[in-house]
């Protein structure tokens, strides 16, 4: 009995105490965000981290495009549909981008075995099992990749649910579509929310 | 001077095209380079087709002539197991053109008896590889001299020897249309020169000052002075592997697993010759017929190695087997031939190390060794109207178009302004467009809606159109009845503020939307 209540404490403890590490062990390697982002990730995505970016490819890509630019390479996984040619406007570099469209079985081990040399993945969550996402989790953090996805993840570092608030320049039978404007609400584990504003166009 | 022995077989680059073609030699075959003829064969030559005659004209004289492009490197293919037959006989052979060698005549003379008794034994070991009957063969000293003595030679006297000292005197009887530079014939003629004999009478240095160094050297060989010597050409080393399977192997992964010794041997070799392979051809011969059964080239960005040769053998017979299937019989025998290869010098990693590309590469190569051929895609834009066609997804691998295939930088009136979408469906799924009542909207021959699109059903559930425009006509390569598009497009954005692209062909179809 006084066991239990001796170990309470150090539970919180050494809780905090991963927390820090954690941290800083990926206060170095940064990823670049849009400066649209920059208020809520104001060190950009951290390096070996996972982000759920859910309702919008397009915000996925921008934030793959921000580190293609830095010329790094990128990879997109379990998304056959991806459009290419939107990435490319917004700044991706096609010719250092790995497209694997269909994983199936194997999506956890194509994203281990991805991050040996990309440092930025964009992926479908697949159905994984706990124990896969936890080695996946510590694969991401001990090659500083960070993992993008387009959908909910258990253990995401943030979560980015965006919301459209707008279509320009298409009306009732003329135009085109011309801009769009999203709604982000940042939600960091453990943390408080923050809306933020981002135009695509 | 060296006695020579030069083999000339007449119509060669015919021969090899009519083997290439799998044509019936009897049948008229003219072989074209740059707009006219280069080359006749009998049966076209006797309806008027002769060398230097425009291809318009020798059609007219012949209108059921076969006309193919001059191809040298089809001549030399197809004269690689003549090459090969020669050795046999008399090692050491100088291909000066494919259809004409020379080796040198001292050595097989004394081995097989007399110059009579060799070139004998080598025309009857030559007849009939690669479909040869005319031979001619023609001993003298020195090269030139052989090699025209072997052309001056008829079809009833295929051999033609010139006794040693008398090269010089059968040289001066010749015309001067054996001459290679035609010009230089030309000038000659116009000098009152019939012969050449008379050209080889004129003194060496005013034939130098006037010709240069082209006028010389035929100068001298008309002399009989030997200019270029023999060099006996080192065979090139079988590069070509095979693996024989008895009896034949039905299932991918054995074949595969048979063939990981062969293909250790084949970058083995090249490797020991210093040598890489980028590209091979690989062809699988089936019990069913003795015939192939397929092949195909497989390309890779830097070059192979043994694994990833397997993997190609593994990827060509999956591939066959989930299409229509020409592997079902049991696999008796796979080939694999290099295309492209290159000095193993130019492709030699850094003192320090592969560079980072070559990380990447060898990661994503071995995703898709574990996913397949069609696993893991690189991408590029393209040029087109249609998001699928400006859309360019090739195998990890495979080359990309070029800047100038792409075509990307071209107007391509009707493509899509503004955005782009972030998702383009490769499998586009039917939608449903429905005006106020509820009814199907659709296109007038005139390229009209029907009515207004007022609901849009992605699937069952339905959704109020807040925002359209179009229909935009896509009209493309009406010419070509397969490639030939008669689309209109749609750009719709519904009460879920989510914007689609349709195409009207028959039916809606989502082409993309904005995620």
């Amino acid at each position: 009995m006084s066991s239990a209540v001796q170990t309470a404490p150090d539970l919180a403890d050494l809780r905090a105490r991963v927390r820090r590490l954690e941290s800083a062990s990926t206060a170095v390697a940064r990823v670049p965000v849009p400066p649209q982002l920059t208020s809520a990730f104001p060190h950009g995505l951290r390096a070996g981290a996972t982000y759920s970016v859910i309702g919008s490819l397009t915000l996925a890509t921008a934030l793959l495009a921000e580190s293609s630019q830095q010329g790094t390479w990128c990879g997109v996984v379990g998304l056959p549909d991806f459009g290419v040619e939107a990435a490319a406007r917004m700044g991706v570099d096609l010719d250092r981008l790995i497209l694997v469209p269909a994983a199936g079985e194997q999506w956890a081990s194509v994203i281990a075995a991805l991050t040996e040399v990309v440092p930025v993945i964009l992926a479908q969550p697949a159905r994984v099992a706990p124990h896969e996402v936890a080695r996946l989790n510590a694969r991401l953090r001990e090659r500083g990749s960070t993992l993008l996805l387009t959908d909910a993840w258990p253990q995401a570092t943030a979560t980015l649910q965006v919301t459209t608030q707008g279509w320009e320049g298409l009306g009732m039978g003329h135009g085109h579509l011309t801009r769009r404007r999203l709604r982000i609400e940042v939600t960091h584990r453990g943390s408080t929310t923050r809306s933020l504003q981002f135009d695509a166009s | 001077m060296t006695r020579v022995l030069a083999l000339w077989c007449p119509g060669w680059s015919l021969l090899a095209a009519s083997l290439d073609q799998g044509l019936d030699p009897d049948l008229p075959l003219a072989l074209t380079d740059r707009g006219r003829i280069h080359a006749a064969s009998s049966a076209a030559a006797e309806e008027g087709v002769a060398p230097g005659l425009r291809v318009r004209e020798a059609q007219n004289r012949c209108p059921h002539l076969t006309l193919l492009p001059h191809d040298t490197v089809r001549d030399e293919h197809a004269f690689e197991p003549v090459l090969r037959a020669i050795d046999e006989v008399i090692p050491g052979v100088d291909v000066c053109r494919p259809g004409l060698v020379a080796v040198r005549a001292a050595g097989p003379s004394r081995f097989y008896g007399s110059e009579v008794a060799a070139a004998r034994e080598l025309a009857n070991h030559l007849r009939g590889i690669q479909r040869l009957i005319d031979l001619r063969i023609g001993i003298a000293d020195g090269r030139y001299s052989a090699e025209q003595a072997a052309q001056q030679t008829q079809a009833s006297e295929p051999l033609r020897i010139i006794e040693p000292g008398g090269s010089r005197a059968f040289l001066a009887a010749l015309p001067l249309d054996v001459l290679d530079d035609q010009s230089l014939a030309t000038v000659l003629r116009r000098l009152g020169m019939t012969s050449l004999g008379d050209f080889a009478a004129l003194p060496a240095g005013q034939v130098r000052a006037r010709f240069g160094e082209a006028g010389r050297r035929a100068h001298q060989q008309a002399n009989g002075l030997a200019v270029a010597p023999l060099v006996p050409a080192t065979p090139p080393p079988e590069l070509t592997r095979q693996v024989d399977f008895e009896p034949g192997l039905d299932r991918v992964d054995q074949v595969a697993f048979g063939c990981r010794t062969m293909a250790t041997d084949f970058i083995a070799t090249l490797t020991g010759q210093q040598l890489v392979c980028s590209q091979l051809r690989i062809t699988v011969f089936t019990e069913r017929s003795s015939r192939a059964a397929g092949h195909r080239v497989w390309t890779h960005p830097r070059h192979f190695t043994s694994t990833e040769l397997v993997d190609r053998i593994r990827w060509q017979l999956q591939g066959a087997e989930s299409t229509d299937s020409p592997l079902t019989a049991p696999i008796t025998r796979v080939e694999v031939e290099p295309v492209a290869i290159d000095s193993a010098s130019s492709h030699a990693s850094g003192l320090w190390g592969d560079g980072p590309d070559e990380r990447i590469h060898h990661t994503v190569t071995r995703i898709q060794s574990r996913l397949g051929h069609h696993g893991v895609l690189s991408s590029a834009v393209g040029g087109g109207r249609l998001l699928s066609e400006r859309r360019i997804l090739k195998p990890w691998g495979d080359a990309l178009p070029t800047v100038r295939e792409r075509r990307a930088d071209q107007p391509w009136p009707g493509s899509l302004p503004g955005l782009a979408p972030s998702l383009v469906f490769i499998d586009p799924a039917t939608v449903r467009v429905l005006d106020a009542d509820r009814a199907e909207v659709r296109l007038t021959a005139r390229g009209e809606l029907t009515a207004e699109p007022v609901w849009f059903a992605p699937s069952s559930e339905v959704r109020r159109v807040t925002a359209w425009a179009g229909p935009w006509p896509i009209r493309q390569r009406w010419w070509d009845p397969r490639q030939r598009r008669r689309v209109d497009r749609l750009q719709l954005v519904d009460d879920h503020d989510q914007a689609w692209l349709l195409l009207f062909e028959d039916n809606w179809r989502a082409e993309g939307r904005y995620d």
